[in-house]
């Protein structure tokens, strides 16, 4: 027995032994390196997924200022924070007055500083040659410029936020001496050229392929003309903003006028690129119907880059791969919102940009008409508004729903327009105290005045008692996205799953539109601004509006407000890209670079609706813009056209040097 | 019974160990050394001078600042900010020893930072800047009658060109010896006409012959038996939006 306990005892010790002589250098077990994944087309997609989803892409899931700042899928240290919880009170739409809610302006932002993703991204870059044995050589370049567009978009994603930000293009090493990390900031205007650069490569390289959820050589050229008229703009109109500083004073902030005329002739050539490999809009011959199908359904001519959602019980939870648009912007009803409910609602100052009967007459005195349903169900409305909002008395398909959202009785109106929409919360005045009746709750009956069983209000507003969400209080829904097949996604918040349309050609005529009228005035070449006009006329056309004719001599309509000039046609063209892109959440950007937002919300801004008013002793209905319920105002403070650096990252890296205007 | 004050007696001891063992451990904790900074007690003060009038510049409460930047702390120091006093004087006297950029911001040209160390014993630092506008010709009348101040002035701007647009012109009103958009009767501010709201060049602005502008005037309706000091300012569109002012006079409206 003792025998046998001791050859035991030896055979461990010798097993011991032998055992510890192994190399301990494994390649740890469950951890998929780049040495798996990028040799295969599988692997490169599972590598390039998480880039995917945490790209600066202002979805239905983006909150500008408010509770839900950022990017759904970055709030939290760079990694995903979970779903994201009714981002419509953060939106984007409210900051730029598009809609009423609850963030009412740009803010300071939230520290965007997706370095990390960036480093993934070169990683990926640099590692990719090592394992080009496995593809063709042409596979290679897609992956490549697969990768370039990915950075240039985290870069624009930064860019049109900071101004000039560190150009970090190859891995670092972090043993590497202090100094080496710390990264100066490069100037703006070189970091809009690293973004073209990169997707000047991804546009002459990229995948031929049209697969709307990855990106190929269209998406890289969409985004070049998006980013470029950004630049130019910015270089056109930054002298305008007066910050003095070390920033703006290296470059770091702004660029000179003269650079502007280079960006905007790349954006025309991306643009020109696009239509050339075949991208259109679609159109249909009910016009209403095809622009609603453009943001409900796949449409294979002019999607160019789609951000895909999907079903809930499909989907990995806390990754916001589904979103809550539908129940933020319908109302509370039977087959409508069952949550929430309409948190951001349109505004007047967008309603009031598209083609539309008038509501006020040349005495000022507001239009009479004979039914609530007149100020839509005419010609004289383009069809485009019809499908961007559910006005008062439309019927929602889905449910088939009338959303009526009457706004109240006058007992009789003697008065002009003016007299009943004072610049007071919900316009009250001495006038509205007269004649006017409104109610607390929804579909409310009452005696007025010697008229029995009235009714006041309709069903799903306006109702004075019921806050900021769930009815009406500006006279109309949002109807652009809201889906037209899928019930589920009504069923309680983060169940939808419609397509975020990220790249779309329509956005593409108003960028080519754009840059071929400022690039037309900067040289003088009257061709070109015409061609603008052509463009923007090519989207009236599908929105069924009235085409826009051309002024030889137009107006400046811009130096009175802003001090600078801005004509007529750019006006136009300026505001066809609110109409066209409304709720896509562009506006607020637009603004910013188009350096416009400090005087248009100048002092603080209300907000108008639309509310459609019962005129008792005339059995008429009149429309009025009056001061939303809320009375929220929408601000724009200057020094917003630059964020800050955020303050962490100039404690690890004091060579970033500060914005000016803080 | 018994058991119950037997309980008791457990919990009680049990808070007794409890705050004994944390008070020693707070006495141990207090035995650290405190940091190696000295108690700051460096001062900087000084004064904004107008330089066209050799004046100190006509400031309210807290409005302009001048901004401060300690280089011998950090290469990209965050910035910490002195407000000017409604005498144009700034002070500062719990500050670092150190070296500072030092930068004036508020209603007036730019001006570039300068270096300047500070100390205990630091002297007055004056500042010249050159403002925006000069608030002239502030006349101030009682119409007993209708209960109204009438007030009036004209902008008068050392430098021309290059002038940021003239946003507004406005008059305060303040119960107490601070006056200026800081610290005045704000209702004011609510109503179009006890404003000039006008965003516009100055080269657009009406002048008189003598190249200033022509009177800004309002009508204010006051209250009986109160004692206002009273001012008039205006700012342009620049980076800060500060007013430049008229000196203060004040009114005894009789009751």
């Amino acid at each position: 027995m003792n025998t046998i306990y001791k050859y035991i005892c030896v055979a461990a010790a010798f097993g011991l032994m032998t055992t510890s002589c192994v190399d301990m250098d494994l390649e740890p077990k469950g951890i998929l390196g780049e040495n798996t994944l990028l040799k295969s087309e599988e692997g490169i997609k599972k590598y390039l997924a998480l880039m995917y989803q945490d790209a600066p892409i202002e979805d239905f899931n983006y909150g500008q200022n408010g509770d839900q700042k950022g990017y759904a899928v970055d709030d939290n240290g760079g990694w995903h924070g979970g779903n994201r919880w009714q981002p419509q009170k953060s939106s984007p739409a409210s900051c730029a007055q598009e809609a009423v809610g609850r963030a009412t302006s740009y803010g300071d932002g939230w520290g965007y500083w997706p370095y990390g993703r960036i480093h993934d991204i070169n990683n990926f870059l640099e590692k990719l040659p090592e394992y080009a044995s496995n593809f063709t050589e042409q596979e290679v370049l897609e992956y490549e410029a697969e990768g370039r567009f990915l950075r240039a978009l985290y870069y624009f994603g930064m860019v049109k936020r900071y101004g000039g930000v560190p150009i970090v293009d190859k891995v670092q090493d972090p043993t590497a001496p202090i100094e080496e990390l710390r990264v100066k900031r490069n100037t703006e205007y070189d970091c809009w050229k690293f973004i073209y650069d990169d997707l000047k490569f991804a546009m002459e390289n990229g995948r031929t392929t049209k697969s709307h959820g990855r990106a190929n050589r269209y998406a890289a050229a969409a985004l070049m003309s998006r980013a470029m008229l950004y630049a130019g703009s910015i270089a056109k109109y930054s002298g305008y903003i007066i910050t003095s500083g070390e920033a703006t004073s290296t470059g770091l902030m702004g660029m000179p006028v003269s650079k502007a005329e280079e960006f905007y002739q790349y954006a025309y050539d991306a643009c020109k690129f696009l239509k050339e490999s075949g991208f259109a809009l679609h159109t249909g011959g009910d016009k209403e119907a095809a622009f609603v199908e453009v943001f409900t359904q796949d449409c294979a001519e002019e999607d160019i880059f789609v951000k895909q959602y999907t079903d809930r019980s499909d989907a990995i939870w806390d990754t916001s791969l589904f979103h809550c648009w539908d129940v933020m912007t319908l109302p509370l009803g039977n087959g409508l919102s069952s949550a929430v409910g309409c948190a951001i609602q349109p505004t007047w100052e967008l309603m009031s940009l598209y083609d539309h009967p008038a509501i006020i007459d040349e005495d000022g005195k507001p239009v009479r008409f004979d039914n609530m349903e007149d100020f839509w169900n005419t010609d004289q409305l383009e069809p485009r508004a019809r499908a961007t909002f559910f006005f008062s008395g439309m019927t929602e398909p889905l449910s088939g729903e009338v959303l009526d959202q009457q706004a109240g009785v006058y007992i009789s109106y003697p008065g002009t327009a003016a007299d009943g929409t004072a610049e007071s919360v919900r316009s009250v005045s001495d006038y509205t105290d007269a004649y006017r009746v409104r109610a607390q709750q929804p579909s409310t009956y009452q005696d007025v005045s010697g008229y029995t069983n009235v009714k006041i209000n309709g069903p799903y507003g306006m109702a004075d008692g019921r806050g900021d969400e769930g009815y009406g209080y500006t006279g109309a829904f949002i109807r652009k996205y809201v889906s037209t097949s899928d019930k589920v996604g009504r069923q309680d918040l983060m169940y939808c799953k419609t397509s975020f349309k990220v790249f779309r050609y329509g956005e593409i005529l108003c960028n080519w539109a754009e840059a071929a009228y400022e690039l037309g005035e900067m040289t003088s070449n009257s061709s070109l601004m015409e061609e603008a006009i052509d463009h923007v006329n090519e989207l009236r056309d599908r929105a069924g509006a009235k085409p826009y004719t051309y002024k030889a001599t137009p107006e400046d309509i811009g130096t009175p407000i802003y001090g600078f000039k801005v004509d007529e046609n750019l006006q136009f063209i300026r505001d066809e890209r609110a109409r066209e892109l409304a709720f896509e959440n562009h506006r607020v950007f637009d603004l910013r670079r188009w350096r416009v937002a400090d005087q248009m919300f100048l002092d603080g801004k209300f907000s108008h609706t639309l509310s459609a008013y019962y005129v008792l002793d005339e059995g008429k209905w009149i429309f009025l813009n009056e001061v939303d319920g809320q009375g929220r105002k929408v601000t724009f403070e200057k020094r917003n056209y630059y964020e800050q650096i955020p303050g962490g990252e100039i404690s690890k890296n004091p060579n970033l040097i500060r914005n000016d205007g803080y | 019974m018994t058991v119950i004050n037997m309980i008791k007696d457990i919990k009680m001891k049990k808070i007794l160990y409890t705050i004994l063992v944390s008070s020693m451990a707070l006495c141990s904790t207090s035995c650290m050394d405190v940091d190696n900074f000295d108690e700051p007690e460096a001062r900087y003060h000084g004064t904004i001078i107008d330089r066209t009038t050799g004046e100190p510049v006509l400031a309210s409460q807290g409005e302009c600042k001048v901004r401060l930047w300690e280089m011998s702390y950090s290469l990209n120091p965050s910035p910490q900010d002195i407000p000017v006093k409604q005498d144009g004087t700034f002070n500062n006297s719990k500050l670092f020893n150190g070296t500072y950029d030092v930068q004036p911001r508020g209603a007036w040209w730019p001006v570039e930072k300068h270096r300047v160390p500070i100390g205990r014993k630091t002297e007055k630092d004056i500042i010249e800047v050159t403002p925006y506008l000069h608030i002239i010709d502030f006349n101030m009348e009682y119409d007993a009658e209708a209960n109204e101040l009438i007030v009036s002035c004209r902008l008068n701007a050392p430098i021309t060109e290059g002038l940021p647009n003239i946003r507004s012109v406005r008059p305060f009103l303040s119960l107490n010896q601070f006056c200026g958009a800081n610290s005045c009767i704000g209702e004011y501010a609510n109503y179009d006409e006890y404003k000039a709201d006008m965003n516009s060049s100055w080269a657009r602005i009406p002048k008189a012959e003598d190249g200033n502008s022509m009177p800004y005037e309002f009508r204010l309706p006051v209250k009986k038996g109160y004692f206002y000091f009273v001012r008039m300012g205006a700012y342009v569109d620049d980076e800060f939006h500060n007013y430049n002012y008229s000196e203060i006079k004040t009114i005894d409206i009789p009751l």
